[in-house]
């Protein structure tokens, strides 16, 4: 804080002597916080070590050091989880936080060093057979229990990408669009499901207030899984576009409501600019098919995104007039 | 000199600082309410989600609307391109002051993004009508992008100020006689030390208090430039293929111990000052920059393989951090482990569990990679840091 600026304040009377003093006492005794450096030194020193020891393992697999390797590997990830489990606070149904910052990570550690386990175990030893499935399922299971049992948004987002994993499809934010053949009738059909899933699971998670503060996590994938598959199911069913349409106008306007009650900024952008790409697909979609895109059908579609792009500005500003009034 | 309602900037500043003030408990809510209503700020500048699809929307008009105008040109495209693109700019320009003298936006998404449109346009058509090459183009951003801060405090525009500045005084020097070209690291050490001195100062002066964000990227852009300018990677590497010096694989450069000093002990100084000075961007910048003393060891020196020292550097990272943890559990020197009043814990807790569902998560499938469509081959996040 800026002393001579609340100087200022003071000799305005705008506030107190006492308050000035305060804030003058609070700047001169103020801390330099290190805890994000700490975090992020806390999260590459956890990645760097769990990348590591998954590349060793593959590297070294046949030879006599691997057992070493794997005997590590055993003992870090039963190392963090006996450290997470002797240090946790008690479970309860609310948001239970961490005893201290390096808990966080440790059962980052863990986890992360489990997945590798049992994906070398699967390699090597063929422990879970020809059911591919369960070596993605028995991961999953882990990940989700320690999501609730210890209290960790991020391990139940690795928990829930690992759930679509083992459904076949990947979820991750930055690879969800070009790691998916889209272009599929399952993987749209698995979208849409595990979209579903996900968001009837956070909508029971805040309704029934089992760790409500997960609601965030399962909604935004599922909404993200659930528009993302209907939009593909519109591009690839072409004869009866017009229903996934409608259907995703649907979803749209039911997340519209849903944002606006919440007044939730993110959830009302991402559905402004699925409805827009959606709208704009059809458009162009429909004029094509019509004029069969000559230079008049450019011009008009050119004409269409300055006008809807302009209608849209007005909405998005419009709405966020709603938020802030109501 | 700014486009934007000067007096609802430093109320801006003030209101800030009041928030601050409240949530650490200094004023009550009558006097944060009082300090308000006192102090008005009635820009249109909504919140970041809002900002991001407003800015996409406005770049999608302006897109179309150059594309419409291309295609009434499209018979005599190739002459009027030049003429036509800086046309566009200067009209994206009038939007732009329109926008903010009138309609009082705000870093609301259509400034910056016409700001960007304007200024790319109209460098785009002056570069397409006067090939001037690559000093001249450096100047051309440079003196655009200083505009642009110096008229709409524009963060990254100042980082393309500075860069341009950089990249001009790189091609000048490198292309004049020999002496200036041998000494060209030493040139660029020089301007990132004194843009970094001067933004010190600058920070002091009372007047400045509104570019105050622009000096703090400039400071951090500086700080990183001074170390690539001496990291012994950066000038190995780019002296061998600007001035084709064909060295062999294992072959110095001349004062090539001189750059290895400066590698290593560059971080470890910055480090050593930004805690003597409590100063947040030198130990960040510090922090950063010792990881790129290990890159440039292991890319000459071979001395294990990389998933080992990726192995034994986590191991290191999380001993050192637990210590700091245990170290700090009561304040020293000033330092805390303790987050700071300020920062808003949950927004940062989710973006926080994004990016570990992002690095985690690639689960290393086996035999039926192909079958589940998803999940890279080989340990979770091995697409580690080095």
């Amino acid at each position: 804080m800026d002393i001579k600026l609340f100087e200022k304040l003071y000799f305005a009377q705008i506030i107190s002597a006492n308050s000035y003093a305060r804030v003058k006492l609070v700047t001169e005794k103020k801390l330099h916080s290190l805890h994000w450096e700490i975090k992020t030194l806390l999260y590459l020193g956890v990645l760097l070590l769990s990348g590591g020891l998954g590349v060793l393992v593959y590297k070294n697999i046949d030879t006599i050091g691997h057992q070493a390797i794997l005997l590590f590997i055993a003992l870090v990830c039963g190392g963090s989880f006996f450290y997470c489990t002797k240090n946790k606070l008690s479970f309860s149904n609310g948001k239970v936080n961490a005893p201290n910052s390096f808990f966080d990570y440790v059962l980052l550690l863990g986890c992360s060093s489990f997945i590798i386990f049992v994906a070398y175990l699967q390699y090597q030893y063929n422990v879970f057979g020809n059911r591919y499935g369960a070596a993605t399922f028995f991961p999953m299971l882990v990940l989700f229990f320690s999501a609730y049992y210890f209290d960790h948004i991020g391990i139940l987002c690795m928990a829930i990408t690992n759930l679509g994993t083992w459904l076949g499809l990947t979820i991750t934010p930055l690879h969800i669009l070009n790691s998916n053949d889209f272009d599929n009738s399952r993987i749209i059909f698995t979208g849409l499901l595990l979209g579903t899933l996900l968001l009837s699971t956070g909508w029971i998670t805040y309704h029934r207030n089992i760790k409500k503060h997960f609601e965030f996590s399962y909604t935004n994938f599922g909404v993200h899984v659930l528009l993302i598959s209907c939009f593909a199911g519109m591009v690839h069913f072409s004869i009866i576009y017009l229903l996934w349409f409608l259907l995703l106008t649907g979803i749209c306007y039911f997340f519209y409501r849903k944002a606006l009650q919440e007044k939730s900024f993110y959830f009302l952008l991402i559905i402004t600019l699925y409805a827009y790409t959606t709208l704009s697909y059809v458009f162009i979609d429909l004029i094509s098919r019509i004029g069969g895109f000559g230079l008049g059908d450019v011009y008009l579609s050119f004409l269409y995104f300055i006008i809807s792009a302009i209608g849209m500005v007005m909405f998005l500003i419009k709405t966020n007039k709603k938020f802030k009034t109501s | 000199m700014i486009a934007y309602n000067k007096t609802w900037l430093q109320n801006l500043i003030i209101r800030e600082q009041a928030t601050e003030a409240y949530a650490e408990n200094c004023i009550d809510k009558e006097e944060l309410q009082r300090i308000n209503e006192q102090h008005p700020s009635l820009f249109y500048s909504p919140n970041i989600f809002v900002r991001t699809g407003l800015f996409l929307l406005t770049f999608i008009i302006l897109l179309f609307s150059f594309g419409l105008i291309a295609l009434l040109f499209s018979d005599a495209l190739d002459n009027a391109l030049g003429g036509l693109a800086i046309f566009f700019g200067l009209l994206a320009y009038a939007a732009l002051e329109w926008m903010v003298q009138t309609k009082n936006h705000y870093r609301s998404g259509v400034d910056d993004a016409l700001l960007w449109i304007a200024a790319g346009c109209f460098f785009g058509g002056v570069c397409y009508l006067a090939d001037v090459g690559e000093t001249g183009n450096c100047l051309l951003v440079f003196f655009i992008s200083l505009y642009c801060v110096v008229r709409f405090t524009d963060r990254v525009m100042s980082l393309m100020a500075f860069i341009a500045l950089v990249g001009f005084f790189f091609f000048i020097s490198s292309k004049s006689g020999n002496t200036l070209k041998a000494i060209v690291p030493f040139i660029l050490i020089a301007i990132s030390a004194g843009v970094y001195l001067f933004c010190v100062k600058a920070k002091q002066v009372a007047k400045a208090v509104l570019y105050a964000e622009c000096l703090q990227i400039m400071m951090i852009t500086a700080l990183i430039i001074f170390y690539g300018a001496g990291n012994y990677f950066v000038v190995r590497e780019l002296s061998n293929e600007m001035f084709h010096l064909n060295l062999a694989d294992n072959e110095q450069i001349p004062f090539g111990w001189l750059f290895w000093i400066f590698t290593f002990t560059i971080p470890l100084i910055f480090i050593a000052r930004g805690i003597q000075e409590k100063d947040t961007i030198l130990i960040r910048v510090g922090l950063l920059l010792i990881a790129a003393i290990i890159v440039t060891v292991r890319y000459y020196y071979n001395f294990a393989p990389v998933e080992i020292i990726m192995v034994i550097s986590g191991i290191l990272l999380l001993i050192i951090s637990y210590g700091l943890i245990k170290y700090l559990k009561k304040p020293k020197y000033g330092f805390t482990r303790n987050e700071s009043i300020s920062t808003d814990l949950k927004e940062m807790e989710t973006i926080e569990s994004l990016i570990l569902a992002e690095t985690f998560s690639q689960v290393p499938a086996t035999s039926n990679a192909t079958k589940f469509g998803g999940g890279d081959f080989g340990g979770a996040g091995s697409s580690g840091e080095f």
